[in-house]
Protein backbone atom coordinates (compact mmCIF):
# COMPACT_ATOMS: atom_id res chain seq x y z
CA UNK A 1 0.00 0.00 0.00
CA UNK A 2 1.16 3.53 -0.78
CA UNK A 3 0.77 5.86 2.19
CA UNK A 4 0.97 9.60 1.59
CA UNK A 5 1.79 12.35 4.07
CA UNK A 6 3.10 15.91 3.74
CA UNK A 7 6.18 17.85 4.84
CA UNK A 8 9.47 16.19 5.69
CA UNK A 9 9.56 14.48 9.12
CA UNK A 10 13.02 14.06 10.65
CA UNK A 11 12.92 10.26 10.79
CA UNK A 12 12.31 9.55 7.10
CA UNK A 13 14.91 8.99 4.39
CA UNK A 14 15.60 12.47 3.02
CA UNK A 15 19.19 12.24 1.78
CA UNK A 16 18.35 9.63 -0.84
CA UNK A 17 21.78 9.61 -2.51
CA UNK A 18 23.65 9.13 0.76
CA UNK A 19 21.24 6.45 2.02
CA UNK A 20 21.50 4.65 -1.31
CA UNK A 21 25.29 4.56 -1.03
CA UNK A 22 24.92 2.79 2.31
CA UNK A 23 22.14 0.41 1.33
CA UNK A 24 23.01 -0.59 -2.24
CA UNK A 25 24.13 -4.17 -2.95
CA UNK A 26 25.43 -5.28 -6.33
CA UNK A 27 22.82 -8.04 -6.59
CA UNK A 28 20.08 -5.37 -6.72
CA UNK A 29 21.05 -5.08 -10.37
CA UNK A 30 19.83 -8.66 -10.95
CA UNK A 31 16.36 -7.68 -9.76
CA UNK A 32 13.92 -7.27 -12.66
CA UNK A 33 12.19 -4.25 -11.13
CA UNK A 34 15.53 -2.48 -10.56
CA UNK A 35 16.52 -3.25 -14.16
CA UNK A 36 13.24 -1.77 -15.31
CA UNK A 37 13.69 1.33 -13.14
CA UNK A 38 17.11 1.98 -14.66
CA UNK A 39 15.81 1.39 -18.18
CA UNK A 40 12.63 3.48 -17.94
CA UNK A 41 13.79 6.34 -15.71
CA UNK A 42 17.50 6.69 -16.51
CA UNK A 43 17.53 5.11 -19.98
CA UNK A 44 20.44 2.85 -19.12
CA UNK A 45 21.36 -0.83 -18.87
CA UNK A 46 23.72 -2.71 -16.55
CA UNK A 47 26.38 -4.54 -18.59
CA UNK A 48 27.86 -6.47 -15.68
CA UNK A 49 30.50 -3.93 -14.80
CA UNK A 50 29.03 -0.52 -15.58
CA UNK A 51 25.87 1.29 -16.60
CA UNK A 52 25.56 2.12 -20.27
CA UNK A 53 23.48 5.06 -21.48
CA UNK A 54 21.06 3.58 -24.01
CA UNK A 55 20.90 6.76 -26.11
CA UNK A 56 24.50 7.99 -26.19
CA UNK A 57 26.42 4.82 -25.33
CA UNK A 58 28.68 6.29 -22.66
CA UNK A 59 29.42 4.54 -19.36
CA UNK A 60 28.53 5.83 -15.94
CA UNK A 61 28.43 4.75 -12.33
CA UNK A 62 25.45 3.49 -10.32
CA UNK A 63 26.08 6.46 -8.00
CA UNK A 64 25.23 8.79 -10.87
CA UNK A 65 21.73 7.49 -11.61
CA UNK A 66 18.87 9.83 -10.78
CA UNK A 67 17.67 10.35 -7.22
CA UNK A 68 14.22 9.17 -8.29
CA UNK A 69 15.63 5.83 -9.50
CA UNK A 70 17.61 5.38 -6.30
CA UNK A 71 14.48 6.02 -4.22
CA UNK A 72 12.46 3.53 -6.27
CA UNK A 73 15.17 0.86 -6.00
CA UNK A 74 15.25 1.28 -2.22
CA UNK A 75 11.44 1.11 -2.14
CA UNK A 76 11.66 -2.18 -4.04
CA UNK A 77 14.54 -3.73 -2.09
CA UNK A 78 13.90 -2.50 1.48
CA UNK A 79 10.92 -3.12 3.76
CA UNK A 80 8.50 -0.37 4.85
CA UNK A 81 10.57 2.30 3.15
CA UNK A 82 9.56 5.82 4.24
CA UNK A 83 11.06 8.65 2.25
CA UNK A 84 10.81 12.20 0.92
CA UNK A 85 8.55 11.72 -2.09
CA UNK A 86 9.53 15.07 -3.56
CA UNK A 87 12.66 13.27 -4.76
CA UNK A 88 10.39 11.52 -7.28
CA UNK A 89 9.48 12.90 -10.68
CA UNK A 90 6.06 12.25 -12.18
CA UNK A 91 7.70 9.62 -14.40
CA UNK A 92 8.41 7.50 -11.29
CA UNK A 93 4.83 7.14 -10.14
CA UNK A 94 3.67 4.20 -12.26
CA UNK A 95 6.50 2.00 -10.98
CA UNK A 96 5.96 3.34 -7.45
CA UNK A 97 2.30 2.28 -7.57
CA UNK A 98 3.26 -1.16 -8.89
CA UNK A 99 5.75 -1.73 -6.05
CA UNK A 100 3.16 -0.46 -3.55
CA UNK A 101 0.74 -3.16 -4.70
CA UNK A 102 3.13 -5.70 -3.15
CA UNK A 103 4.47 -3.88 -0.09
CA UNK A 104 4.01 -0.86 2.16
CA UNK A 105 5.74 2.35 1.06
CA UNK A 106 5.33 5.75 2.72
CA UNK A 107 6.08 9.02 0.96
CA UNK A 108 6.02 12.56 2.31
CA UNK A 109 5.42 15.29 -0.25
CA UNK A 110 6.31 18.95 -0.52
CA UNK A 111 5.28 19.34 -4.15
CA UNK A 112 2.40 18.27 -6.35
CA UNK A 113 3.29 14.75 -7.48
CA UNK A 114 1.13 13.58 -10.37
CA UNK A 115 -0.03 9.99 -10.75
CA UNK A 116 -1.90 8.18 -13.49
CA UNK A 117 -5.49 8.92 -12.53
CA UNK A 118 -6.72 5.45 -13.47
CA UNK A 119 -3.96 3.57 -11.64
CA UNK A 120 -3.89 5.66 -8.48
CA UNK A 121 -4.58 4.03 -5.14
CA UNK A 122 -3.31 5.24 -1.79
CA UNK A 123 -3.83 5.82 1.90
CA UNK A 124 -4.04 9.33 3.36
CA UNK A 125 -1.97 9.79 6.49
CA UNK A 126 -3.69 13.15 6.97
CA UNK A 127 -7.19 11.70 7.16
CA UNK A 128 -6.29 8.11 8.13
CA UNK A 129 -8.27 6.51 5.34
CA UNK A 130 -7.93 5.30 1.77
CA UNK A 131 -8.33 7.98 -0.88
CA UNK A 132 -11.71 7.65 -2.61
CA UNK A 133 -10.10 8.40 -5.95
CA UNK A 134 -7.40 10.56 -7.58
CA UNK A 135 -9.49 13.75 -7.23
CA UNK A 136 -9.65 13.11 -3.50
CA UNK A 137 -5.83 13.08 -3.42
CA UNK A 138 -5.60 16.26 -5.55
CA UNK A 139 -8.02 18.09 -3.27
CA UNK A 140 -6.01 17.07 -0.24
CA UNK A 141 -2.59 17.94 -1.67
CA UNK A 142 -3.82 21.35 -2.87
CA UNK A 143 -4.80 22.10 0.71
CA UNK A 144 -1.78 20.57 2.44
CA UNK A 145 1.34 21.36 0.40
CA UNK A 146 0.94 25.17 0.39
CA UNK A 147 1.23 24.91 4.19
CA UNK A 148 4.75 23.50 3.77
CA UNK A 149 6.17 26.39 1.78
CA UNK B 1 22.10 34.59 -18.25
CA UNK B 2 23.63 32.10 -20.65
CA UNK B 3 25.39 28.95 -19.52
CA UNK B 4 27.25 26.84 -22.06
CA UNK B 5 28.85 23.75 -20.56
CA UNK B 6 30.53 21.09 -22.69
CA UNK B 7 32.08 17.71 -22.04
CA UNK B 8 33.01 14.73 -24.20
CA UNK B 9 29.51 13.21 -24.34
CA UNK B 10 27.06 16.08 -23.87
CA UNK B 11 26.56 19.81 -23.64
CA UNK B 12 24.26 21.99 -21.57
CA UNK B 13 22.75 25.18 -22.99
CA UNK B 14 20.86 26.96 -20.22
CA UNK B 15 19.24 30.35 -20.90
CA UNK B 16 17.34 32.18 -18.21
CA UNK B 17 16.83 35.64 -16.75
CA UNK B 18 15.99 37.26 -13.44
CA UNK B 19 17.41 36.60 -10.00
CA UNK B 20 15.72 33.27 -9.20
CA UNK B 21 15.33 30.35 -11.57
CA UNK B 22 14.32 26.76 -10.90
CA UNK B 23 15.08 23.62 -12.86
CA UNK B 24 12.39 21.04 -12.11
CA UNK B 25 11.09 18.02 -13.93
CA UNK B 26 11.15 14.25 -14.25
CA UNK B 27 13.68 11.96 -12.67
CA UNK B 28 16.56 11.14 -15.01
CA UNK B 29 16.20 14.41 -16.90
CA UNK B 30 19.80 15.45 -16.14
CA UNK B 31 19.14 17.91 -13.30
CA UNK B 32 21.71 16.48 -10.91
CA UNK B 33 23.90 15.67 -13.91
CA UNK B 34 24.02 19.42 -14.61
CA UNK B 35 25.06 20.25 -11.02
CA UNK B 36 27.73 17.53 -10.97
CA UNK B 37 29.06 18.64 -14.34
CA UNK B 38 29.33 22.23 -13.09
CA UNK B 39 31.18 20.95 -10.02
CA UNK B 40 33.63 19.05 -12.19
CA UNK B 41 34.22 22.18 -14.24
CA UNK B 42 34.80 24.15 -11.03
CA UNK B 43 37.22 21.46 -9.83
CA UNK B 44 39.25 21.84 -13.00
CA UNK B 45 38.43 18.56 -14.75
CA UNK B 46 39.88 19.21 -18.21
CA UNK B 47 37.07 17.46 -20.12
CA UNK B 48 34.72 20.26 -19.10
CA UNK B 49 34.63 23.70 -20.64
CA UNK B 50 32.15 26.33 -19.63
CA UNK B 51 31.12 29.85 -20.52
CA UNK B 52 28.68 31.79 -18.35
CA UNK B 53 27.62 35.29 -19.28
CA UNK B 54 25.07 37.78 -18.09
CA UNK B 55 24.10 41.00 -19.87
CA UNK B 56 27.13 40.56 -22.12
CA UNK B 57 29.58 40.14 -19.24
CA UNK B 58 31.42 36.86 -18.79
CA UNK B 59 31.43 35.42 -15.28
CA UNK B 60 34.81 34.14 -14.19
CA UNK B 61 35.11 30.70 -12.64
CA UNK B 62 35.40 32.13 -9.13
CA UNK B 63 32.05 33.89 -9.60
CA UNK B 64 30.30 30.55 -10.11
CA UNK B 65 29.39 28.58 -6.99
CA UNK B 66 27.91 25.09 -6.86
CA UNK B 67 26.27 23.48 -3.84
CA UNK B 68 25.30 19.84 -4.15
CA UNK B 69 24.89 18.41 -0.67
CA UNK B 70 27.95 17.59 1.39
CA UNK B 71 29.61 20.98 1.58
CA UNK B 72 30.45 22.64 4.84
CA UNK B 73 28.38 25.79 5.26
CA UNK B 74 30.26 28.27 7.38
CA UNK B 75 29.33 31.78 8.46
CA UNK B 76 31.87 33.04 5.94
CA UNK B 77 30.09 31.17 3.12
CA UNK B 78 26.75 32.69 4.11
CA UNK B 79 28.29 36.13 4.32
CA UNK B 80 29.83 35.69 0.86
CA UNK B 81 26.43 34.78 -0.58
CA UNK B 82 24.73 37.67 1.16
CA UNK B 83 27.22 40.30 0.01
CA UNK B 84 28.02 38.96 -3.46
CA UNK B 85 27.06 40.90 -6.56
CA UNK B 86 26.54 39.41 -10.00
CA UNK B 87 27.73 35.92 -9.04
CA UNK B 88 25.92 32.72 -10.00
CA UNK B 89 24.86 30.17 -7.38
CA UNK B 90 23.71 26.75 -8.56
CA UNK B 91 22.13 24.95 -5.62
CA UNK B 92 20.78 21.40 -5.46
CA UNK B 93 17.79 20.62 -3.24
CA UNK B 94 19.93 18.43 -0.96
CA UNK B 95 22.42 21.21 -0.23
CA UNK B 96 23.18 21.85 3.42
CA UNK B 97 22.37 25.50 2.70
CA UNK B 98 18.70 24.71 3.14
CA UNK B 99 19.33 23.51 6.68
CA UNK B 100 20.36 27.05 7.62
CA UNK B 101 17.61 28.71 9.60
CA UNK B 102 17.71 32.13 7.94
CA UNK B 103 18.79 31.05 4.46
CA UNK B 104 15.82 32.96 3.05
CA UNK B 105 17.20 36.34 4.17
CA UNK B 106 20.72 35.40 3.02
CA UNK B 107 19.46 34.67 -0.49
CA UNK B 108 17.04 37.58 -0.63
CA UNK B 109 19.73 40.06 0.48
CA UNK B 110 22.17 38.81 -2.13
CA UNK B 111 22.56 40.67 -5.43
CA UNK B 112 23.50 37.52 -7.32
CA UNK B 113 21.73 35.01 -9.54
CA UNK B 114 20.41 31.72 -8.24
CA UNK B 115 19.52 28.53 -10.08
CA UNK B 116 17.87 25.96 -7.86
CA UNK B 117 17.78 22.31 -8.87
CA UNK B 118 14.76 20.91 -7.10
CA UNK B 119 11.20 19.76 -7.44
CA UNK B 120 10.05 21.91 -4.56
CA UNK B 121 9.65 25.56 -5.56
CA UNK B 122 10.26 27.66 -2.49
CA UNK B 123 7.21 29.50 -1.24
CA UNK B 124 9.53 31.79 0.73
CA UNK B 125 10.92 33.39 -2.41
CA UNK B 126 9.04 35.53 -4.95
CA UNK B 127 9.45 33.08 -7.84
CA UNK B 128 7.93 33.88 -11.19
CA UNK B 129 5.83 31.26 -12.95
CA UNK B 130 8.03 31.71 -16.00
CA UNK B 131 11.21 31.10 -14.01
CA UNK B 132 10.35 27.41 -13.79
CA UNK B 133 12.08 25.16 -16.31
CA UNK B 134 12.54 21.56 -17.27
CA UNK B 135 15.47 20.07 -19.19
CA UNK B 136 15.22 18.55 -22.62
CA UNK B 137 17.87 16.23 -24.06
CA UNK B 138 18.20 15.95 -27.83
CA UNK B 139 21.19 13.89 -28.93
CA UNK B 140 23.27 14.92 -25.94
CA UNK B 141 22.43 18.64 -26.19
CA UNK B 142 20.55 19.47 -23.00
CA UNK B 143 18.54 22.71 -22.98
CA UNK B 144 16.03 24.27 -20.59
CA UNK B 145 12.39 24.80 -21.57
CA UNK B 146 9.67 26.72 -19.73
CA UNK B 147 7.58 24.33 -17.65
CA UNK B 148 4.22 26.01 -17.83
CA UNK B 149 4.01 27.82 -21.16
CA UNK B 150 1.91 25.11 -22.76
CA UNK B 151 -0.26 24.38 -19.77
CA UNK B 152 -0.93 28.06 -19.27
CA UNK B 153 -2.39 28.30 -22.76
CA UNK B 154 -4.91 25.69 -21.61
CA UNK B 155 -6.09 28.16 -19.00
CA UNK B 156 -7.00 30.84 -21.53
CA UNK B 157 -10.76 31.00 -21.86
CA UNK B 158 -13.31 33.17 -23.63
CA UNK B 159 -16.38 33.67 -21.53
CA UNK B 160 -18.49 36.14 -19.65
CA UNK B 161 -17.68 37.17 -16.11
CA UNK B 162 -19.85 37.72 -13.07
CA UNK B 163 -17.22 37.61 -10.35
CA UNK B 164 -13.57 38.66 -10.06
CA UNK B 165 -11.21 36.81 -7.75
CA UNK B 166 -7.91 38.61 -7.28
CA UNK B 167 -4.78 37.28 -5.66
CA UNK B 168 -4.00 40.82 -4.54
CA UNK B 169 -6.07 41.89 -1.54
CA UNK B 170 -5.03 45.55 -1.67
CA UNK B 171 -4.53 47.99 -4.56
CA UNK B 172 -5.07 45.40 -7.31
CA UNK B 173 -8.37 44.27 -5.84
CA UNK B 174 -9.40 47.89 -5.28
CA UNK B 175 -8.68 48.66 -8.94
CA UNK B 176 -11.14 46.04 -10.17
CA UNK B 177 -13.75 47.19 -7.69
CA UNK B 178 -13.53 50.80 -8.88
CA UNK B 179 -12.99 50.21 -12.58
CA UNK B 180 -15.66 47.56 -13.06
CA UNK B 181 -18.63 48.43 -10.83
CA UNK B 182 -20.89 46.07 -12.76
CA UNK B 183 -18.84 43.11 -11.58
CA UNK B 184 -18.79 41.59 -8.14
CA UNK B 185 -15.23 41.61 -6.82
CA UNK B 186 -13.96 39.37 -4.05
CA UNK B 187 -13.95 40.82 -0.56
CA UNK B 188 -10.88 42.39 0.96
CA UNK B 189 -10.89 39.97 3.86
CA UNK B 190 -11.91 36.41 4.48
CA UNK B 191 -13.48 34.80 7.50
CA UNK B 192 -11.28 32.12 9.02
CA UNK B 193 -13.12 30.56 11.92
CA UNK B 194 -14.33 33.57 13.87
CA UNK B 195 -11.53 35.88 12.70
CA UNK B 196 -11.31 38.26 9.75
CA UNK B 197 -8.05 37.87 7.84
CA UNK B 198 -6.51 39.59 4.83
CA UNK B 199 -6.42 37.47 1.71
CA UNK B 200 -3.29 35.39 1.35
CA UNK B 201 -2.03 34.45 -2.12
CA UNK B 202 -1.27 30.94 -0.89
CA UNK B 203 -5.00 30.31 -0.68
CA UNK B 204 -6.14 31.68 -4.06
CA UNK B 205 -6.81 28.20 -5.43
CA UNK B 206 -8.81 27.27 -2.34
CA UNK B 207 -10.87 30.48 -2.60
CA UNK B 208 -11.52 29.63 -6.25
CA UNK B 209 -12.76 26.18 -5.27
CA UNK B 210 -15.13 27.69 -2.69
CA UNK B 211 -16.32 30.48 -5.01
CA UNK B 212 -16.93 28.11 -7.92
CA UNK B 213 -19.93 26.76 -6.00
CA UNK B 214 -21.46 30.25 -5.83
CA UNK B 215 -20.55 31.70 -9.25
CA UNK B 216 -20.69 30.26 -12.75
CA UNK B 217 -18.34 32.72 -14.47
CA UNK B 218 -15.21 33.74 -12.62
CA UNK B 219 -12.22 35.84 -13.63
CA UNK B 220 -9.06 34.93 -11.69
CA UNK B 221 -6.33 37.58 -11.58
CA UNK B 222 -2.87 36.89 -10.23
CA UNK B 223 0.64 38.32 -10.39
CA UNK B 224 2.66 35.62 -12.16
CA UNK B 225 5.96 37.24 -11.13
CA UNK B 226 5.68 35.85 -7.61
CA UNK B 227 3.27 32.95 -8.00
CA UNK B 228 5.61 30.10 -9.02
CA UNK B 229 5.09 28.00 -5.90
CA UNK B 230 1.29 28.15 -5.99
CA UNK B 231 0.69 27.98 -9.73
CA UNK B 232 0.42 24.16 -10.06
CA UNK B 233 -2.30 24.12 -7.40
CA UNK B 234 -4.26 26.79 -9.26
CA UNK B 235 -3.94 24.82 -12.51
CA UNK B 236 -5.24 21.67 -10.81
CA UNK B 237 -8.14 23.60 -9.28
CA UNK B 238 -9.15 25.19 -12.59
CA UNK B 239 -9.00 21.80 -14.28
CA UNK B 240 -11.13 20.33 -11.53
CA UNK B 241 -13.93 22.92 -11.69
CA UNK B 242 -13.95 23.66 -15.42
CA UNK B 243 -16.84 21.29 -16.06
CA UNK B 244 -19.24 23.42 -14.04
CA UNK B 245 -17.59 26.86 -13.85
CA UNK B 246 -16.22 29.09 -16.62
CA UNK B 247 -12.87 30.42 -15.46
CA UNK B 248 -11.13 33.29 -17.24
CA UNK B 249 -7.57 34.10 -16.29
CA UNK B 250 -5.41 37.20 -16.27
CA UNK B 251 -1.91 36.19 -15.32
CA UNK B 252 -0.01 39.42 -15.78
CA UNK B 253 3.48 39.82 -14.36
CA UNK B 254 2.25 42.31 -11.77
CA UNK B 255 -0.50 44.87 -11.34
CA UNK B 256 2.07 47.68 -11.06
CA UNK B 257 3.81 46.54 -14.27
CA UNK B 258 0.42 46.77 -15.99
CA UNK B 259 -0.14 50.34 -14.77
CA UNK B 260 3.36 51.40 -15.81
CA UNK B 261 2.59 50.50 -19.42
CA UNK B 262 0.28 53.50 -19.44
CA UNK B 263 3.42 55.62 -19.04
CA UNK B 264 5.31 53.61 -21.64
CA UNK B 265 7.50 52.06 -18.96
CA UNK B 266 8.00 48.37 -19.58
CA UNK B 267 9.43 46.12 -16.92
CA UNK B 268 10.29 42.61 -18.02
CA UNK B 269 12.23 39.68 -16.69
CA UNK B 270 14.96 39.99 -19.30
CA UNK B 271 15.89 43.50 -18.12
CA UNK B 272 15.56 42.72 -14.43
CA UNK B 273 19.15 41.70 -13.66
CA UNK B 274 19.67 40.44 -10.12
CA UNK B 275 19.16 43.66 -8.15
CA UNK B 276 15.39 43.22 -7.98
CA UNK B 277 13.88 39.96 -6.82
CA UNK B 278 10.90 40.09 -9.12
CA UNK B 279 9.12 42.13 -11.75
CA UNK B 280 6.61 43.09 -9.09
CA UNK B 281 9.32 44.55 -6.86
CA UNK B 282 10.95 46.43 -9.73
CA UNK B 283 7.60 47.70 -11.05
CA UNK B 284 6.53 48.87 -7.59
CA UNK B 285 9.84 50.72 -7.27
CA UNK B 286 9.31 52.42 -10.65
CA UNK B 287 5.66 53.16 -9.92
CA UNK B 288 6.58 54.80 -6.62
CA UNK B 289 8.64 57.31 -8.57
CA UNK B 290 5.44 58.45 -10.30
CA UNK B 291 2.95 58.29 -7.44
CA UNK B 292 2.92 58.18 -3.68
CA UNK B 293 2.32 54.45 -3.41
CA UNK B 294 2.79 51.71 -0.86
CA UNK B 295 0.65 48.95 -2.41
CA UNK B 296 -2.02 49.25 0.27
CA UNK B 297 -4.31 51.44 -1.86
CA UNK B 298 -4.53 53.04 -5.27
CA UNK B 299 -3.08 56.54 -5.67
CA UNK B 300 -5.83 59.16 -5.68
CA UNK B 301 -4.77 60.34 -9.18
CA UNK B 302 -5.60 56.91 -10.56
CA UNK B 303 -8.81 56.56 -8.58
CA UNK B 304 -10.07 59.88 -9.97
CA UNK B 305 -9.34 58.88 -13.54
CA UNK B 306 -9.92 55.14 -13.27
CA UNK B 307 -11.47 54.63 -16.73
CA UNK B 308 -8.29 55.86 -18.37
CA UNK B 309 -6.38 53.03 -16.75
CA UNK B 310 -8.50 50.35 -18.37
CA UNK B 311 -6.45 49.54 -21.47
CA UNK B 312 -4.38 46.86 -23.10
CA UNK B 313 -5.14 43.46 -21.70
CA UNK B 314 -8.09 44.80 -19.69
CA UNK B 315 -9.71 46.40 -22.73
CA UNK B 316 -12.17 43.52 -23.21
CA UNK B 317 -13.60 44.23 -19.76
CA UNK B 318 -14.77 47.81 -20.50
CA UNK B 319 -18.38 46.70 -20.84
CA UNK B 320 -18.33 46.06 -17.11
CA UNK B 321 -17.12 49.60 -16.40
CA UNK B 322 -19.04 52.74 -15.46
CA UNK B 323 -18.51 54.61 -18.75
CA UNK B 324 -20.38 54.16 -22.01
CA UNK B 325 -17.46 52.37 -23.67
CA UNK B 326 -18.45 49.07 -25.21
CA UNK B 327 -16.56 46.01 -26.16
CA UNK B 328 -17.15 44.24 -29.42
CA UNK B 329 -16.17 40.86 -28.02
CA UNK B 330 -16.81 38.85 -24.93
CA UNK B 331 -14.19 38.53 -22.23
CA UNK B 332 -10.88 36.97 -23.02
CA UNK B 333 -8.68 35.23 -20.50
CA UNK B 334 -5.25 36.59 -21.11
CA UNK B 335 -1.93 34.99 -20.48
CA UNK B 336 1.25 36.93 -19.87
CA UNK B 337 3.16 33.92 -21.13
CA UNK B 338 1.69 34.14 -24.59
CA UNK B 339 3.43 37.44 -25.18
Amino acid sequence: MLKIGYGCPDDICFYIDDEFEEEFELDWLDNDVCKRILKEIDHCTWNGSSLVDNRMGYLFSIWDVSTGSKALMMAEMLENFEFWGTALGDNCTNILLEIAERKDITIFLEHLLHFDKDKFSGYSLTNNRMYKNYDDYILEICKEVPNWK
Amino acid sequence: MEIRLKSKHFSFQIDCSGKYNFILGDSGSNKTHFVKAMMKYKSGVRQFSCNVSSDGYKLTKDMIHVYLGNEDITTAVLNDIKTSKGHLYIIDEFSQLFKIRDISSVIRDSKSYFIFITRKVFGWLPVSVDSLYILSNVNGVITNKPLYANKNIDLVRISNIEYVLTEDSKSGRQFFELAFPKLKVCSKEVIDGDKKKSRDNSQLHNFLLEDSVKYNEILVVFDASAYGFYYPFLVETINKIKNYCDVSVISWDSFEAYLLEKFDIHVNKESLGCVFESIEQCATFEFSKLFKYDKSSLPSEIRRDIDNYVYGILQPLVKYGSSSKTSSKSIVGISAFNN
